[in-house]
């Protein structure tokens, strides 16, 4: 019994003129079906009998455990006679089974039935002798709270694709219309030589909307539909499905769609890629923690130089802190976690003043981290200097932690003249947590981290200002894409 | 900027003295670590109060061999930072102990190399220090050559923007940083010494104070009296030796690139030899392959191996010349005073360091950069017993390890404790 409840057979019988007619199943009780076959030469069989495959419309279930009796005319009492035990196959050992006979068939709906083989609503993939239809996914990207988006290639000589379907794990996502392309794909031309029209357009690119489950992308499918109703399913390896913020960038849908930011489901996107950074922005493990009521958080750099620069500064100045001041250190677990493990080992033997550690996924997202690190730290009031500032030994006697004031320290680009500000940033900052959780509200934290946003005129009029005393590592621009997706769902106050 | 010249002044030194080394001569025979050997050695054979501390690495203490006098401080090269020269606080807290322990009152880096530059600011804050520069690391994060990066071009001055050419993957930022980092560190150096008057106002345009600038030429270890040369015939076949290590620096594919220039005038050929003296370091394969070709196409071009320190006098005399075709600036070889010291002239790269070591036409002859035809046509002209008598002549006299201290001993009396020092420079 296939997907679509159609009960297929295979067997022999008399030959007579019909190719479809009814049919009652006596298998305990009677039950009408419709029947439809195709007929072919056996050579083992008696004279006038032939081979079938066909199909019933029925309510009847087979089973191993019956042996039923098919009816096929009233009036003669003619019926098939099932085997003892029944033989149920798989559909695709049905499909094996009957491979070398379809071309032999002498009469009846042979294409009809193929085709009701190649049924919508199945998963299970046919056998590439089976279909003349070929098709393969290079590349699936999925984005949890969006869907997925996928770049492959579909041949078929006689059929028209009309939609893609997309199997992850349970989840089942259709290809939206206004956001799928066809593109040549030359490197195919040896599949069907000299179908240059059909190769002209073979190339796929789609963007399948819906909810995926994160914890089930295995098992991984397309499902070709074609314009006459049939389909063909084709499996996807698990190499090619990446989650985007796991095994690709959020850039790498630019690959696929060079016009993102204009494309229709583009504000959707955007959302799903603002709830994965508020998802990592609470995202903290604990190495240790020292209690301490005011912090001076450092997002550790990524660049080795830059992060033992880091340690190097806190070194030299920790004792010059207030006495009740801590020192956290928020880094990420990537190939400098033994240089930041032995650098805070040392910063703790030497310093006497309390010392975090906390490892998070994406520094960048430091400020946005705060208020969990503070339900970790007992932190109230913080000095935050994010991974790409250096702090002057200016900026270190000029560290203090007030109580509700916000402080600045002004950036300077320490490749320029000293006279060059580059103003005010929330890269590096100081304020208390309840004030900065209560101005970040509910707006999604940015990507590339809050210093993106240019702290706002009411809440610098009320500002102290530090200037030229912390400098930036490096300037660079954000990418139009994340200025792009930063813009969506109010994320920019 | 003073220049500390050759003489015994009275040594009056009433201090416990610390000489630096990023290594010990035990496991590394480099300038740097020699010249601040001998001066140990100088300072000790004048009667002052001196140790010697090297920082060497910690897979090294089987073949440390420490006498009277000496320690090391052991550090992970793993845990060093190369860019702004950061090393772990343990290498730091060593050298600190030693030197508290030790009573040292006063500290004379040869490099911050390996102890890392915080170690040499944290003694520089609260004893007197004087730090020598060898190279130009500071200012330059390509070995501290100044020469671009790939193309191996020499650098005129270090900016960001340049420095950002040469290591795209770093920011101008950075680079500025860097620059800051370390003046800030030196900043509490008392006295600086450079080894020759280039390497001084280098670090002068980049910003150390020139008022607290010294130039003392590297002593020698030993310097014995050389044995007076036989006059040379007509018939003299001229023997140019070269001497040091073989890394891409160091300049040796313009000999090589010579060699095809004198083979295809064989009257030159037969007149003169290429000896090559040292180890292959740093090499690519191309080079090896190209250098071994060349060795097996010419029979008046050598290769005669790695060398110790020890035979160097006597590997210097069996030669007429010492070429020294580096193509980058140099500061003060010590080749080239080893040179001087068997009594050999010197063919040299004619700029930097060597320029301002070897005076063109009286102790040796200058080349132009990377120039095989140059160096050619040189190697001709001094293949002459006149020309040889002449520059033998202008060969200077060299310092010895206990002239040096005498040099270095004028500034470690002047220099102001720490407690009584003026203003950070930066």
């Amino acid at each position: 019994m296939d997907e679509g409840g159609l009960v297929w057979i295979i067997g022999w019988m008399q030959r007579d003129a019909l190719v479809d007619r009814p049919v009652v199943v006596l298998d305990g009780s009677k039950i009408a079906a419709g029947f439809a076959y195709t007929v072919m030469p056996r050579s083992d069989l008696p004279e006038g009998a032939v081979a079938f495959i066909g199909v019933l419309q029925t309510e009847w279930q087979p089973s191993s455990f019956t042996k039923p009796f098919f009816f096929v005319n009233d009036h003669d009492q003619l019926y098939l006679e099932g085997l003892s035990p029944l033989r149920v196959l798989e559909k695709a050992a049905l499909i094996e089974h009957c491979s070398g006979l379809w071309d032999i068939a002498t009469m009846g709906p042979t294409t009809g039935l193929r085709r009701l083989l190649q049924n919508q609503s199945s998963w299970a993939p046919l056998p590439d002798h089976f279909i003349a239809e070929k098709a393969a996914v290079d590349e699936v990207l999925v984005l949890p709270r969006f869907g997925c988006f996928a770049r492959g290639w579909a041949l078929s000589p006689a059929r028209q694709p009309e939609r893609f379907l997309l199997r992850l794990g349970k989840s089942v996502l259709v290809s939206s219309v206004t956001a799928t392309m066809h593109t040549p794909r030359p490197d195919l031309g040896d599949i069907y030589p000299g179908a240059d029209r059909m190769v002209g357009q073979a190339g796929f690119t789609a963007a399948f909307p819906g909810d995926v489950d994160e914890a089930d992308l295995g098992d991984a499918a397309l499902k070709v539909v074609y314009r006459d109703g049939s389909a063909s399913v084709h499996p996807i390896a698990p190499g090619p499905v990446r989650r985007i913020g796991q095994g690709a960038s959020f850039e790498r849908v630019l690959s696929l769609f060079p016009a993102l930011e204009s494309e229709i489901f583009f504000p959707d996107f955007a959302r799903a890629i603002h709830a994965q950074y508020a998802a990592l922005a609470q995202d903290l493990l604990s190495f240790f923690v020292e209690q301490s009521r005011d912090a001076l958080v450092f997002a550790a750099p990524r660049d080795r130089s830059d992060l033992l620069l880091m340690f190097d500064h806190i070194t030299r100045h920790v004792d010059g802190l207030p006495e009740e001041a801590g020192v956290v250190i928020l880094a990420s677990q990537d190939a400098n976690r033994a240089s930041v493990l032995r650098s805070c080992a040392d910063l703790r033997r030497r310093g006497r003043r309390p010392v975090s550690l906390v490892f998070v996924p994406d520094v960048t997202l430091g400020a946005y981290a705060l208020p969990a690190l503070a339900e970790m730290t007992g932190m109230e009031r913080f000095i935050y200097v994010a991974d790409t500032v250096v702090l002057s030994t200016g900026a270190w006697k000029a560290l203090q932690w007030d109580d509700d004031a916000v402080i600045f320290f002004d950036l300077s680009d320490p490749a320029l003249d000293e006279a060059e500000d580059l103003g005010p940033s929330f890269d590096c900052f100081g304020w208390s947590i309840r004030a900065w959780e209560e101005w970040l509200g509910e707006a999604p934290p940015l990507i590339g981290g809050a210093g993106m946003l240019s702290p706002p005129s009411p809440l610098l009029k009320d500002a102290r200002r530090v200037s030229g005393l912390a400098m930036r590592l490096g300037v660079s621009a954000p990418s139009r894409l994340t200025e792009a997706i930063n813009a969506v769902a109010g994320a920019v106050r | 900027m003073t220049t500390l010249n050759l003489h015994r002044a009275p040594f009056s030194i009433d201090e416990r003295i610390a000489i630096v080394s990023h290594s010990h001569p035990s496991i590394s025979k480099g300038g740097a670590e020699i010249a601040a050997y001998a001066l140990f050695l100088g300072l000790r054979a004048r009667g002052s109060d001196v140790i010697f501390v090297g920082c060497c690495p910690i897979g090294s203490r089987a073949q440390l061999e420490l006498l009277e006098g000496e320690f090391a401080v052991f550090f992970d090269p793993g845990d060093y930072d190369h860019f702004f020269h950061l090393a772990a606080g343990s290498s730091s807290d060593q050298l600190n102990d030693i030197l508290a322990r030790e009573g040292v009152t006063l500290v004379n880096f040869h490099h911050y190399f390996n102890f890392g530059i915080g170690a040499l600011r944290e003694v520089a804050a609260h004893l007197k220090t004087v730090f020598t520069i060898h190279e130009f690391l500071a200012i330059c994060h390509h070995h501290g050559q100044m020469i671009t990066r790939p193309s191996h071009l020499l650098c005129e001055r270090a900016t960001p923007r340049a420095c950002m050419t040469c290591f795209p993957e770093k920011t101008r930022q950075q680079f500025a940083l860097r620059r800051r980092h370390f003046l800030d560190a030196l900043s509490e150096v008392d006295a600086f010494v450079a080894p020759s008057h280039f390497l001084a106002a280098r670090y002068v345009e980049w910003g150390l104070p020139q008022a607290r600038m010294h130039v003392i030429e590297n002593g020698l270890l030993r310097r014995s009296e050389m044995p007076s040369d036989p006059p040379r015939g007509h018939d003299h076949i001229w023997t140019f030796g070269f001497f040091g290590q073989i890394n891409p620096f160091k300049g040796l594919s313009i000999i090589l690139s010579a060699c095809e220039l004198i083979a295809a005038r064989p009257e030159l050929a037969r007149r003169l030899r290429l000896r090559i003296h040292g180890n292959l370091v740093g090499q690519s394969g191309s080079f090896t392959e190209q250098f071994e070709a060349v060795l097996k196409k010419y029979r008046f071009l050598e290769y005669v191996g790695p060398y110790d320190n020890n035979s160097v006098m006597r590997l210097m005399m069996e030669c007429d010349y010492i070429v020294v075709p580096s193509i980058w600036w140099e500061n003060s070889p010590m080749v080239i005073q080893e040179s001087y010291a068997a009594r050999r002239p010197v063919i040299c790269t004619g700029i930097g360091g060597m320029a301002e070591k070897v005076t063109d036409g009286v102790s040796g002859f200058h080349f132009r950069l990377g120039d095989p035809s140059s160096l050619t046509s040189t190697l001709e002209k001094a293949a002459s017993a006149g020309v040889f008598s002449g520059l033998l002549a202008g060969v200077p006299k060299v310092l010895t390890s206990e002239d040096m201290a005498s040099a270095y001993g004028e500034i470690f009396d002047v220099i102001e404790p720490a407690n009584l020092r003026g203003a950070r420079f930066y």
